[in-house]
């Protein structure tokens, strides 16, 4: 009866608590079996480590700079770093730019060449052309994931603008609104909702090209430690790693929506 | 008119309380409401906004348990829905990736009738509600009246002894809608079924009813009832239907 | 003449747009050399070289061949997959309460993050690479059926109750046929991450693939061949992309609104 009507249950809050537990005992017998192939060595040793080995693995990474040369704090910051500065300059410069692109035809009809022509391509493949233009520094990291991060933006705000509703606009010119005024008051406040979708999918395009970037070339940052990781046959720093980026880019979506939540409800356009 | 003064459904002391999730409060939509339906009877249930009237429709479709009390639809309890209740919405509920004789036949593909008779029956009362033409169109090709009248032959299809119907018409413009009323009243006529009519409008009660039960605001309850012997076909501006009318409209519980 | 324009005002903003863009492509590519940014022509001379000589001993078609292929391996698991167990978990509660906690963990860890893991157990062959893109385009299609199936109107489902429709004829005659559109972006969003993700794989390590011919490129410090490769790689991706979107119209005749 998922779906019906029905909005009612006598013991409506004890089936709630029955649900956490079946969750909780799920992810359990998870962990369980996790546990026991690698304590069985179904799987071996090299390739998969047992959850209890993960936990011992994250701590000591945040002591310890073996075997890839760094502790798991200064990778994280560094992975962190350059992946916000990419998202930041493409929020800075994608937004507005989508915003300008959706409300005046002119700007539209100037910047869409371009865009259209880097769309359909995927950001991963602009690695190999940034490192034979930038050189494999933090310059061409920063420009990939900027790139990845700047479409998202663009066509999410471009998108927003253009379904402001016509009603509106039209009350404006009523008033006498001039285009610029009308664009600053009505079109961008009816876009704030998908700017921010632009901006959650954008963070996640940052940060997985980050991933990708640290994997190919780099020599710090989360990726570069679960390439180490693979090099060394070291499956608990890959995984350790793999579950601080998951974390990671989790939290900082999470930080998103607060922020959109704080921000919107204070800002409605009703 | 023959007397069939057989029950069809009995409905007794229904009470109905729901936990708003979010809220510790409860909320108490029925309270205890006993209910007679006669075969081949056209009742309305008239009630303000906010009464319970969908509620207890739900619950005599079997698609909601009551709180308290009992359901006897042919002198049997009921354990849900069924193929012996069929159920017009107010917002149409037709499938839109089906088409309008696939949306009629509907009851029947459930029940595993074979296609051939399958469309036979759905064509019967696409005709029967003058949707000659359209069997092939998709619902949202269709305007307001038209997903209504599949809505109602959809119903009749799957050949239910009773139909319920939730505020059918109050999706619509008020021209369609008296359009409407009249032609379900000529529907009804040529194929008799008994029929539980929810409705917040005293017109349309009074159009289309044998019998009027009107129900009071939250916690619902019945207040009264009243026969309509004004013959059949009847008209809006009839003195005995506008004096009716005035003493209906007084005992309706007014909500805003 | 206005009329001519009319006919064929859909094509000449897509047209007149590519050739904007050739143009600044052109000016740009004079302004400097042409080891940075070849021209449009050489680059265009470099497909045609590429196509009739094999790069690491496969033809151009071949390496397209190679990431079609192990796209279309994963993309068909990961709906295989994907779609029953999320169309399942948006229905069923209790499934969705088993299943949660499992998928929320590895959900937020992009198929990229992977490789590494992937390498180490299934080595640098096909298996680990059909398995990043199948991880990218699993998790894909499982929250896109999850999410269609959760915001199934539930008026529908009470008309098909009303019938008398049993749970099982509830599920396969009205929500499944309701999440269609929501399945359909499910499908086409699946394929688009598992094209990126095959690209990836190809990069990491492989010896065929579009992803190769670009790390080719960089390899032997050939921006004209990195070019071509990216330029192969957004064809091929909008194809795919116009193709499930053709299927979607073909398919769901009902769907008036086109997005």
């Amino acid at each position: 009866m998922t779906l019906s009507l029905e909005i009612e249950k006598a013991n409506y809050f004890a089936t709630a608590a029955k649900e956490n537990w079946i969750s909780f005992v799920s992810f359990l017998m998870f962990l369980l079996a996790w546990e026991l192939i690698c304590y069985f060595e179904i799987i071996g040793p090299y390739q998969l480590v047992p959850p209890s080995e993960v936990i011992v693995g994250f701590f000591e990474k945040l002591r310890d700079v073996n075997p890839d040369g760094a502790l798991l704090q200064h990778h994280a910051v560094a992975s962190l770093a350059l992946a916000l500065t990419g998202f930041v300059a493409a929020v800075v410069i994608g937004v507005p730019l989508g915003l300008f692109m959706g409300w005046y035809p002119k700007v539209n009809l100037m910047v869409r060449p371009l865009f259209d022509a880097i769309r359909p391509i995927p950001p991963i493949a602009w690695i190999p052309i940034a490192i034979l233009w930038l050189g494999i520094g933090m310059v061409a990291k920063a420009f990939i994931i900027f790139l990845a991060a700047f479409v998202p933006c663009v066509i999410n705000s471009y998108t927003g603008i253009r379904l402001t509703n016509p009603v509106l606009i039209r009350v404006a010119e009523i008033y006498g609104a001039s285009n610029f005024e009308t664009f600053r008051k009505i079109g961008v406040p009816s876009a704030i909702p998908m700017v921010f979708t632009g901006m959650k999918l954008s963070l996640n395009a940052a940060w997985t090209t980050l991933v990708a970037a640290e994997l190919l070339a780099a020599s710090e940052g989360l990726g570069f430690m679960i390439q180490q990781g693979r090099r060394l046959a070291r499956p608990d720093v890959i995984i350790v790693g793999m579950l601080a980026i998951g974390f990671l880019g989790a939290l900082m979506s999470w930080i998103l929506t607060q922020v959109e939540a704080r921000f919107a409800s204070s800002r409605r356009l009703s | 008119m023959s007397e069939d003064r057989e029950v069809k459904i009995a409905c007794k002391g229904i009470s109905k309380t729901f936990h708003v999730p979010g809220q510790k409060k409860l909320l108490h939509v029925l309270n205890s409401v006993s209910l007679e339906v006669y075969k081949n009877e056209f009742l309305v249930i008239l009630g303000p906004g906010q009464s319970g009237k969908t509620v207890l429709l739900n619950c005599i479709a079997g698609l909601i348990e009551p709180t308290q009390g009992s359901i006897l639809i042919n002198n049997k309890p009921i354990t849900g829905p069924g193929p012996d209740r069929g159920m017009v919405f107010q917002r149409y509920a037709l499938f839109p990736w089906k088409t309008v004789v696939q949306n009629v036949a509907f009851g029947l593909t459930i029940r595993g009738v074979p296609l051939k008779e399958r469309m036979e029956v759905a064509q019967h009362y696409i005709d029967l509600v003058g949707l000659n033409g359209f069997e092939k169109s998709y619902p949202a090709e269709l305007s307001g009246g038209m997903k209504q009248r599949v809505g109602i032959a959809r119903a009749y299809a799957s050949d239910p002894d009773i139909l319920l119907m939730d505020e059918p018409f109050g999706a619509l413009d008020a021209q369609t809608r008296y359009a409407m009323e009249k032609e379900l009243r000529l529907i009804w006529e040529k194929e008799k079924r008994t029929v539980c009519f929810v409705t917040n409008n005293i017109e349309e009660a009074i159009y289309l009813g044998d019998r009027v039960v009107i129900m009071s605001a939250l916690p619902g309850r019945i207040k009264t009832e009243h026969n309509i012997t004004i013959p059949v076909p009847r008209a809006y501006t009839h003195p005995d239907f506008l004096t009716l009318r005035k003493q209906i409209s007084e005992d309706t519980d007014l909500v805003l | 003449m206005s009329t001519f324009i009319k006919k064929y005002s859909k094509w000449l903003a897509p047209i007149g747009s590519f050739a904007a863009f050739l143009l600044l492509w052109q000016v740009a590519s004079l302004n400097v050399s042409a080891d940075f940014l070849p021209s449009p022509l050489m680059v265009w001379d470099e497909l045609v070289r590429l196509s009739q000589t094999p790069v690491g001993g496969t033809s151009l078609l071949g390496h397209v061949g190679y990431s079609l292929r192990r796209v279309m391996i994963a993309f068909i698991l990961a709906v295989a997959f994907g779609l029953p167990l999320g169309l399942l978990m948006g229905w069923n509660r209790v499934c969705d309460k088993i299943v949660s906690p499992i998928f929320e963990l590895l959900r937020p860890i992009p198929p990229i993050a992977w490789i590494p893991i992937a390498i180490l157990w299934l080595g640098v062959a096909e298996g680990s690479k059909i398995f990043i893109c199948f991880v990218g385009a699993f998790v894909i299609m499982v929250l896109n059926s999850y999410t269609g199936m959760r915001y199934v109107d539930p008026l529908l489902i009470d008309a098909a109750r009303s019938f008398g429709a049993n749970p099982r004829q509830q599920f396969f005659n009205v929500a499944v046929p309701a999440c269609l559109p929501s399945i359909f972006a499910g499908v086409q969003n699946a394929l688009s991450m598992a094209w990126m993700c095959v690209l990836a794989a190809e990069m990491v390590g492989a010896r065929e693939g579009v992803g190769f011919i670009i790390i080719q490129g960089m390899d032997l410090n050939k921006s004209s061949m990195i070019l071509v490769g990216m330029i192969l790689i957004g064809i091929v991706g909008s194809l795919l992309a116009a193709l499930l979107r053709g299927a979607e119209r073909a398919l769901c005749p009902w769907r008036s609104e086109m997005v």
